[in-house]
């Protein structure tokens, strides 16, 4: 089994997409859902993703709760490599201060969920914040709910654009028939965008992204399917499709290397 | 057209913030209301129902959003007979907490809450919303959700199922006629539930999207609105052109003009002199 970088292990209950946590109430449960996703992943490692979905009556305090949370499941969780935290764009200074919060604590990234936090993802708030964040060292991901309009592929090309240089980490555009069929279609679009697996289907023709997007296209289930599964299923597809193994090395877990240096890091304690 | 009397069921106080060439940014309440109320003298809207900019920032979580509904409230009261309607807003992610500001604006004498779900990060359909609108129901409140073409969260279907779930709260769709499938689909929507109604707000169907409403659903169905934001100054009301072109009979002119707001909102508001 070729090692494997999850990149997008994201927490998710897999019966309800639009499940709000309660970073307290639902603690141990998330900590379950995260082992569940995890199995396997003692052949690997995984980033661990904030839910997109969480309480946020009390502001402020629970935005950070969720990042309080993730980073207590470094201690729990051997197989997790770095972190992706959640900042709220429309909260302003505090939002700035969210980012600076994640960069002390090491984070790896933040990830952006434009259609849960009520953005359209070309907004140019987020873009000014994906560009903080840059400056900080956290490389932003950019959820890609499948046919949301929020969250549609052109509108994160346009983001991307907007941060031109700036790596940036599409999660869940391949769920997506017609997004796929862009991505292909333009050779995957700006320059600094990179896409994970999550969500990838049959229809996806994920051969021939991986020939086309190259060093652009890294293993990530978004919380979708259990790491060891989704790593497998990569590995049958790619195989059948005879493409090269370095290839799909590269794909499982070089690239993710190439992209977040800190993979080759221990995380910090 | 100007002797109808215009009740606009959609005008937010606010901004719309995240949309190339849309104004942004706040005046002190009482200069807001006076250019309001210019404009709506000047086009013969006699009053409005009042809702807030829902891009709003919320760092203080539900603290903020009652922060909102307030100055929504203060806003009412500057000129009760022109802004009689105030449709605040809870946000559905603030879970329970939404809940009791529900019967907190309430008890205020707020008699309406609205929603834009696509710049609210959850569906319109999403379980804290049957709490939500449970509650509304419980205080006979009328329930305003923007069914804008497209947006996800925002979509016809889930509307549907709240109807169909509450059968005695009004819902009025607003942003209803923004492309020809979003009209279909709500239209086909208002004729299993008589509880939902729409505004013609954002009419890209044009003068057609108006005699098809009153074609398949009648003439009392169907509200004037303006999707007008805090301190425009419109040349024209694209909305009193397209009802003028629709050429309906005068009577079914004058309920989508008003008539038909205020009888839905007269329950709430006591709009019906107004």
């Amino acid at each position: 089994m070729i090692p494997a970088i999850d990149v997008s292990l994201r927490i998710l209950d897999p019966l309800d997409d639009h499940r709000l946590f309660d970073m307290r109430a639902d603690a141990a449960e998330m900590e379950a859902l995260i082992d569940e996703r995890a199995l396997g992943a003692d052949t690997g490692s995984y980033f661990l993703v904030a839910p997109t979905y969480y309480l946020l009556a009390r502001g402020v305090e629970d935005m950070a709760a969720v990042n309080d949370f993730l980073v207590a499941q470094r201690r729990r969780c051997p197989g997790m490599r770095g972190l992706f935290g959640v900042v709220e764009p429309k909260y302003g200074d505090q939002a700035i201060a969210g980012l600076e919060r994640l960069a002390r604590v090491g984070a790896t990234g933040v990830v952006w969920s434009p259609r849960a936090q009520g953005m359209f993802g070309d907004d140019l708030l987020l873009a000014d914040l994906v560009r903080r964040a840059h400056a900080l060292g956290l490389l932003s991901m950019m959820r890609a709910a499948p046919y949301s309009t929020n969250e549609a592929l052109w509108r994160t090309w346009r983001l991307a654009e907007q941060c031109e240089n700036i790596p940036i980490l599409v999660s869940g555009a391949l769920q997506n028939f017609d997004s796929a069929q862009m991505i292909a279609q333009s050779a995957g679009g700006p320059a600094n965008l990179h896409y994970d697996t999550a969500g990838w289907t049959v229809s996806t023709f994920l051969p021939r992204l991986t020939v086309i997007l190259g060093q652009r296209l890294l293993f990530g289930t978004g919380g979708l399917e259990p790491f060891a599964s989704g790593a497998e299923r990569i590995v049958e597809a790619l195989g059948q499709a005879n493409v090269a193994e370095g290839m799909i090395g590269g794909l499982l877990g070089a690239h993710a290397s190439c992209l977040i240096p800190t993979a080759a890091r221990e995380a910090r304690p | 057209m100007t002797a109808l009397s215009f009740f606009d069921a959609h005008q937010h106080v606010g901004d719309l913030r995240g949309v190339p060439g849309a104004r942004s940014g706040t005046a002190p309440l009482a200069e807001d209301a006076t250019t309001r109320i210019a404009m709506m003298d000047r086009f013969g809207i006699a009053a409005c129902a009042i809702m807030p900019g829902h891009s709003y920032c919320a760092p203080g979580g539900a603290a903020d959003v009652s922060a909102i509904n307030d100055r929504l409230l203060a806003y009412r009261a500057l000129a009760p007979d022109r802004f009689p309607v105030v449709a605040g807003t809870v946000d559905p992610r603030h879970g329970k907490a939404a809940v009791a500001e529900v019967e907190r604006v309430h008890a205020l004498g707020m008699g309406a809450l609205s929603w834009h779900h696509r710049m609210q990060g959850l569906p319109m359909d999403h379980p804290v919303m049957f709490d939500i609108v449970g509650r509304m129901a419980d205080l006979s409140m009328v329930v305003m959700v923007h069914c804008y073409a497209n947006g996800d969260f925002e979509s016809p279907w889930r509307l549907r199922r709240l109807a169909d779930a509450f059968p005695a709260v009004s819902f009025v769709a607003l942003d209803a006629m923004t492309s020809p499938e979003n009209l279909e689909q709500i239209v086909a929507a208002a004729r299993q539930h008589d509880n939902i109604c729409l505004d013609l707000s954002s009419g890209v169907l044009g003068a057609d999207g108006i005699r098809r409403c009153v074609d398949q659903l009648g003439p009392d169905r169907l509200l004037f609105g303006t999707n007008y934001y805090s301190m425009g100054r419109p040349m024209q009301l694209e909305e009193q052109a397209l009802l003028a072109a629709a050429e309906l009979p005068d009577e079914a002119t004058a309920l989508i003009a008003g008539g038909n707001a205020r009888q839905i909102f007269d329950p709430v508001a006591s709009v019906s002199r107004l």
